[in-house]
């Protein structure tokens, strides 16, 4: 018994000797980040009865990472264009613009349109987002048709805009 | 050990010695399924939790943060994922957040998940194969606290879904 323990044994010590390798390779690793941002859209806010326009605040970014010079990230909105009332059939029209630089300067932002955040070197994004023309990108602004509120009946009427975002990565072709 | 009449007496048998020992496994296997009925397993990535919560404190009612991704990755050939995704705590509304393919089929919707709060483990509707799916999205859509659920804006982000 003891001879079949001491061969166990011995067994056990050959193989949990290391081995030696005769040829070493080195792995080389990249990691590269994947972006990621919070963005930061217009909560809901109360429109006053009978006004023509509302400015519902700028989209912005924070905690990005992950960016670089060529690639960023694209926010288009996506709007029906109307408040509406689950009372009623009627509704009333409205449209966004985006202000521009100065305050006569207005983007109209239809349904798909979209403002872009570049990236930066160090990894974060450009908190100074721009217009397709190229123009900066500020305020959104709620505009009423203001002849729906001779016809619109009493109610409180609602509407939602969804953000889109989409990382885009500019290869310079 | 011997009686009056000095015949020995047969030592006394243990009444059913094999019920104690049943009725310790009972036991055992009781608070076994209790234990395992209240855990709720903890997600290993929670999406979102690296978020900067400087504004605790200061909770912003003019804007909703919605976080975004590039990429996430999920396990293969598995609809029980260990990955979580976290309603940033200055918010102030729910988040349902849906979990989107390129060709519209859901993969996953969470309950309402409030501010501070992590949503349960994405469990899909379907095991996915390996390989990449781009232009997924999460669906962020948002609702008042008030009770109503009233919408509010929302937002969707478009990532690429690696699964592995």
């Amino acid at each position: 018994m003891r001879k079949v323990i001491s061969v166990i044994l011995a067994a056990i010590l050959i193989f949990s000797i290391p081995t030696t390798v005769s040829a070493e390779s080195t792995t080389l690793t990249i990691d590269v980040p994947e972006a990621s941002y919070i963005l930061n859209v217009p909560a809901n806010q109360a429109i006053d009865y009978l006004a023509s326009e509302k400015n519902i605040g700028s989209i912005t970014v924070s905690d990005t990472s992950g960016f670089s010079a060529s690639k960023g990230i694209t926010v288009s909105v996506t709007y029906d264009g109307q408040f509406a009332t689950p009372k009623y059939a009627c509704a009333i029209n409205y449209s966004l613009v985006c202000k521009g630089t100065g305050s006569e300067n207005r983007y109209d932002l239809k349904s798909g349109d979209y403002i872009t955040f570049t990236g930066n070197a160090d990894g974060t994004l450009n908190n100074n987002p721009t217009l397709p023309d190229g123009s900066p990108a500020n305020e959104l602004i709620v505009l009423i048709d203001t002849d729906c509120w001779d016809t619109a009946l009493g109610g409180i009427y609602s509407t939602t805009i969804t953000f889109n975002a989409d990382v885009y990565f500019d290869v310079g072709m | 050990m011997k009686n009056k009449n000095g015949r020995y007496l047969a030592k006394k048998k243990k009444k059913f010695p094999m019920l104690w020992f049943f009725l310790i496994l009972i036991a055992l296997l009781l608070i076994g399924i209790v234990l395992i009925a209240n855990h709720k397993e903890e997600p290993q990535t929670i999406l979102g939790n690296d978020v900067t919560e400087s504004k605790d404190n200061n909770q912003n009612t003019n804007s909703i943060a919605i976080p975004g991704y590039e990429a996430i990755t999920l396990a293969a050939n598995t609809k029980k994922q260990s990955t979580a995704l976290k309603n940033p705590s200055h918010n102030m509304c729910l988040f349902r957040i849906s979990l989107i393919l390129e060709d519209g089929t859901v993969l996953w919707v969470s309950d309402y998940v409030k501010p501070g709060e992590i949503s349960d483990n994405i469990e899909l509707s379907k095991e996915l194969e390996p390989g990449t799916y781009p232009n997924s999205m999460l669906k962020y859509e948002c609702f008042t606290m008030d009770g109503n659920l009233s919408p509010l804006n929302g937002a969707e982000t478009k990532l690429t879904l690696i699964v592995k």
